[in-house]
C-alpha cells in the first residue's frame, strides 16, 4: 500500500474515534431521545430488523415443532401401548369380577346345601349338537362317582353319567335321555321332567286334574334318589290340556342357563343305583 | 322351533371329508379305521349311546366306498358330488336312528334345506382338503425318499 494512502486511512480511524469520544462525552450522564436523523434511521431499519427477527422465530418454532413431533410420535406409541395394557388389565379385572360374582353366588348356594360338594369347571360341551352333555375337570380322584347330581347357583343341571380319574361327563336335564322326578312347588303335583330340543323341558305324567299354572316353580321330588328333594329345576311356561289325552302337556323353562355354564357343583352323595354289595367295594 | 335348531342341522362334516380324502390317498383300511375311530371318540365325548356315531361314520364310509364305483373320486366334480351325497345320506340316517331311539325330531322342509346346505358346503371343502393331503403326502414322501437315498 502507498504510504500516503496508509496515513489517510489512519486519519479516518482517528477522526471516527474522536467523534465517538466527543459524542460519549457530550451525552454521558444525560437521558435523551433520538434526534430526528436517528429517528429516520430507526424508522427505516426497524422493519428490516423486525422481519429478520420474525423469520428467525418462525424457523426456530418450526424446528422445535418438528423436534417435538418426533417426541410426540414416540410418546403416542408409548401411550397407545399403555392404553392397550390398561384395557387388557381392565378386561381381566372385569372377568375376575364376573367370576367372583358367580363364585360368590355358587358359594351361597353351596352353604344352603346339606351334603358335601365338589366344585368343577366346565371344559367342554357335547361335540355332536344332538345330545346335551358337558365335560367337567373333576373325576374319581376328587371323589366323584356315577349318578351324582350336578347343580349350579340357579338349580339342577344334571347327573354324572361317566367318570374317569380326572374328568366326568354330565348328562344335562335338557337332554332327551334325561328324566328327573319333580314336584310342582305350589301344589305338590308330581311329574317327570324330560328334555326337549331347543333347551326346553316338558313335565310328563301331570294328570289333567292337576292344578298347574304358568309361572309355577318346579323342584326335585327326591323320589328318584339321585337328586335331593327341593332343588330348583325350572318354571312352567306353557300348558296344553287336550281333551283326548290322559295327561297335560306342560312345558318348563329350566332355572339354569345352559348356554352359559362355567362353574358347577357336584353333590358328593353315594350312587343310589348301586347295590349294597357294590357300595362296600 | 326348527329355526332355533338350524345350527344343529347345519354341519360341515370334516370327518366325512377326511375319510373320503383318506380313501383316495391311503385306501379303504385307513379310511375305515379313521371313520370308526372318530365315531367312537365322538361317542365317548357325547351323551349319545356308545357306538351310535361309530355306526354312523362306518355307514358313511361304506357309502363312500360304494359311491366310488359310480363317481370318479380322482376328479374335483366326483369328490364334490360323492361327499355331498354321502353327507346328505348320513344326515338322513342320523335322523332315522335318532327316531328309532325315541328321539323327538321335527321333520320339516327347513330341516332338509339345512341338510342340503351341509351336504353342499361339505362337498365344496372336500377337493381342498384332498389337495392339501396330497401336498403333504408329496412333501413327506419326497423327504422320506431323500432320507432313504442318503
Amino acid at each position: 500500500m502507498h504510504p500516503l494512502k496508509r496515513i489517510r486511512t489512519y486519519w479516518v480511524w482517528v477522526v471516527f474515534v474522536f467523534v465517538a469520544l466527543v459524542l460519549i462525552s457530550f451525552n454521558a450522564g444525560k437521558r435523551r431521545s433520538w434526534t430526528p436523523v436517528e429517528q429516520v434511521v430507526i424508522e427505516i431499519t426497524a422493519p428490516v430488523q423486525n422481519f429478520i427477527r420474525k423469520s428467525s422465530q418462525t424457523v426456530e418454532k418450526t424446528w422445535l415443532k418438528y423436534l417435538s413431533l418426533v417426541d410426540l410420535r414416540e410418546e403416542n406409541t408409548r401411550l397407545r401401548k399403555e392404553v392397550d395394557g390398561l384395557r387388557m388389565q381392565n378386561d381381566l379385572y372385569r372377568e375376575l369380577a364376573s367370576t367372583h360374582a358367580r363364585l360368590r353366588e355358587l358359594l351361597q348356594f353351596k352353604e344352603s346345601l346339606r351334603s358335601p360338594v365338589a366344585a368343577a369347571q366346565v371344559i367342554g360341551r357335547d361335540p355332536t349338537g344332538w345330545f346335551e352333555s358337558i365335560l367337567i375337570d373333576k373325576g374319581s380322584n376328587a371323589g366323584l362317582r356315577l349318578n351324582m347330581p350336578v347343580v349350579d347357583a340357579r338349580g339342577v343341571l344334571g347327573r354324572l353319567v361317566a367318570v374317569s380319574p380326572n374328568y366326568s361327563k354330565v348328562l344335562l336335564i335338557i337332554d332327551q335321555n334325561s328324566a328327573v322326578d319333580c314336584l310342582i312347588q305350589r301344589t305338590r303335583e308330581k311329574g317327570i321332567l324330560k328334555g326337549l330340543p331347543s333347551q326346553l323341558c316338558k313335565l310328563d305324567y301331570v294328570s289333567r286334574a292337576a292344578d298347574v299354572a304358568v309361572g309355577d316353580k318346579i323342584v326335585t321330588s327326591g323320589l328318584d334318589r339321585i337328586y335331593p328333594k327341593g332343588l330348583p329345576v325350572g318354571e312352567v311356561t306353557e300348558i296344553a290340556d287336550t281333551p283326548w289325552e290322559f295327561f297335560k302337556d306342560v312345558r318348563v323353562r329350566p332355572a339354569a342357563d345352559f348356554a352359559k355354564l362355567e362353574e358347577v357343583l357336584v353333590l358328593l352323595k353315594e350312587d343310589p343305583l348301586l347295590s349294597p354289595s357294590q357300595r362296600t367295594k | 322351533m326348527v329355526n332355533d335348531l338350524a345350527p344343529v342341522f347345519f354341519d360341515i362334516d370334516l370327518v366325512v371329508v377326511i375319510t373320503a380324502s383318506l380313501l383316495i390317498r391311503s385306501g379303504s383300511a385307513g379310511a375305515a379305521i379313521f371313520a370308526f375311530g372318530q365315531g367312537m371318540l365322538i361317542d365317548l365325548l357325547s351323551a349319545g349311546f356308545l357306538g351310535f356315531f361309530a355306526l354312523l361314520y362306518v355307514i358313511s364310509f361304506l357309502c363312500l366306498e360304494l359311491g366310488a364305483r359310480f363317481f370318479d373320486l380322482a376328479s374335483v366334480q366326483g369328490q364334490f358330488l360323492l361327499v355331498g351325497l354321502v353327507v346328505f345320506i348320513k344326515e338322513i340316517v342320523l335322523v332315522g336312528l335318532l327316531d328309532a331311539f325315541a328321539f323327538e325330531v321335527v321333520l320339516s322342509a327347513s330341516l332338509f334345506f339345512w341338510f342340503g346346505a351341509s351336504a353342499f358346503f361339505t362337498g365344496l371343502i372336500e377337493p381342498l382338503i384332498s389337495s392339501i393331503l396330497k401336498g403333504v403326502e408329496i412333501r413327506t414322501g419326497g423327504e422320506s425318499r431323500e432320507a432313504s437315498s442318503r
